[in-house]
């Protein structure tokens, strides 16, 4: 297995290895952009739940 | 499956004769069922293609494509995966072995029954809930003894950590085991009127959402890795994604009944889960990108991640469709459109079924002992796969749209359907492209296991991270 880091990617020494399966998995990090997603969706529910809890018409 | 050498190595812990066996028979459905749907496009071509016979009319087939892609060909290809993916992570064979090999013929007999029981007029009248109830109590059992197995075997694990595939897999049979009975023994006998459509609401939407959506993550997660030869990308991901989808989920469901009579404010709900759906997806699909960044010449070597990658990619797409289909707008140009019918398909096909396809690609082989029987097949049925869904998938969404627009202007519904007619068209042949791949793949698959060129090694032997014993090309 590659455990080489990508372009733009994190070095990481924290790879989990799973003894039975071969599979490897980085502890990783969550990317800004994503972080980014999180709080726009987060204060899109607020708003939309304020405004449209109710029909008004 | 007679051919291979069914002695398990002492050391092999994945039961190879039922995991193959069950991957076979799923096989089979994943031919059956979509070729139902074509018989079904072809009806909308000419209204009175197979008309005249009572069972293969439009209502008595529709379920029959429905059931057989959610239950024939996606859950008999994930139950055959469960067999192999849960005792590799957790280091010891499945609980009670025994019991799979009778689950094995009790599955396939029971859904054969209950799919030929749907055109003979046996309905239980809930959409992806059809299975009349005789059918439908050995299927609860399967569930139930399955979530046994997986359950009990986490348990008894010697692998330390519990691996993201083990959390979707574990969720999704739990979730299914009370779906399902909620979908099949409560909702068809109790809760009259606009409850029943409200929590119906629910129940499909846990079907897709509860169980082929983690089954679905869980294969993916477990095969992407492997196939890439890389580490996963983020466990904080997995995380994030999998937690995301079990809260926002379980809301998302009364999004079938936008203006309906059914509480505004539960709308309200259903719109804002959809939405932060995005939320799961778009964390997943990084996950899987990530894994992949840098390293694409896996994608040209491996049949496993071309599948994988571009179910990944339909995935995003068909999700995105689905979170904004929810919105109010949305769902007043949409409604009752082939729109509808192109986020059904992008997901369930064109994510879920090309996922479970990949990791048959993978299992098949290893546990066959043998090389896949023909690249070239393999080469078809993924360019027939691809190409015929894309345009499957395209021209359902503008068709949707079209239509959706043509009645907002005040269009006859007639003439909203008349002008369909060409599109309609594209979408059989879409369909019939589809399904030409899956024959050739399906054989594939067969031709593998029976006659495929056997790999110097162990067979059934599967350890590619130890890189001990050859593996075969192209997966």
């Amino acid at each position: 297995v590659n455990t080489e880091t990508a372009p733009g990617e994190r070095e990481s020494s924290d790879v989990n290895q799973y003894e039975y399966s071969g599979i490897q998995e980085r502890h990783g990090f969550i990317p800004k952009w994503l972080w980014a997603v999180y709080g726009a969706m987060g204060l899109w529910m607020v708003y939309y739940l304020v405004v449209y809890w109710t029909d008004k018409g | 499956v007679s051919s291979v050498d069914t002695a398990r190595e002492r050391s092999d812990i994945v039961d190879r004769e039922v995991v193959l066996r069950f991957l076979l028979s799923a096989a089979f459905w994943l031919v059956f069922a979509p070729t139902i749907g074509v018989i079904l496009s072809i009806k909308f071509n000419y209204f009175d293609f197979l008309g005249n016979i009572p069972w293969l009319t439009w209502g008595r087939l529709r379920p029959v494509h429905v059931m057989g892609v959610i239950f024939g060909a996606f859950t008999t290809a994930i139950i055959g995966l469960t067999y192999y993916m849960v005792p590799r992570l957790c280091g010891i064979p499945m609980y009670k072995e025994g019991w799979s090999r009778a689950i094995l013929w009790l599955w396939n007999i029971s859904l054969t029954a209950a799919l030929l029981s749907l055109p003979l007029g046996q309905n239980l009248g809930i959409e992806a809930g059809e299975f009349p109830t005789w059918a439908n109590i050995p299927v609860e059992i399967i569930f139930i003894l399955i979530t046994i197995q997986v359950l009990v075997t986490i348990i008894r694990r010697k692998e330390k950590k519990i691996y993201v595939t083990l959390w979707y897999l574990s969720a999704a049979y739990v979730w299914t085991v009370f779906n399902y009975a909620f979908g099949h023994f409560l909702l068809p006998f109790s809760m009259p009127g606009v409850n029943n459509a409200a929590m119906h609401g629910l129940y499909i939407h846990y079907v897709v959402g509860l169980w082929i959506t983690p089954a679905g993550l869980a294969v993916i997660y477990y095969f992407l890795p492997l196939a890439a030869q890389r580490p996963l990308y983020s466990h904080k991901l997995s995380l994030v994604g999998f937690w995301s989808l079990a809260f926002f989920y379980p809301f998302v469901g009364t999004h079938h009944y936008i203006y309906s009579p059914i509480p505004y404010w539960t709308q309200t709900v259903a719109i804002v889960a959809s939405m932060m759906l995005i939320i799961p997806v778009w964390t997943v699909t990084q996950n899987f990108y990530g894994t992949f960044v840098g390293h694409w010449k896996r994608f040209q070597e491996s049949y496993t991640a071309k599948f994988l990658i571009v179910g990944a990619l339909f995935y995003f797409l068909g999700c995105f469709q689905g979170s904004t289909e929810a919105l109010r707008g949305m769902q007043k140009l949409t409604h009752f459109t082939d729109f509808v019918i192109a986020h059904s398909h992008l997901t369930v096909f064109g994510t879920f079924i090309l996922w479970v396809t990949a990791g048959m690609y993978y299992v098949i082989p290893r546990l066959s002992g043998r090389e896949l029987y023909s690249k070239n097949l393999a080469q078809w049925h993924y360019w027939l796969t691809v190409l015929g869904f894309s345009l499957m998938a395209s021209v359902l969404t503008l068709q949707g749209l079209l239509q959706g627009t043509m009645l907002e202007m005040g269009a006859d519904f007639v003439n909203s359907m008349v002008a369909m007619k060409p599109y309609w068209l594209i979408r059989t042949l879409a369909g019939v492209t589809m399904d030409i791949g899956a024959v050739l793949g399906m054989w594939n698959f067969y031709q593998t296991v029976m006659q495929g060129r056997k790999i110097e090694g162990p067979a059934g032997s599967v350890a590619p991270a130890a890189g001990r014993y050859p593996e075969p090309q192209w997966t």
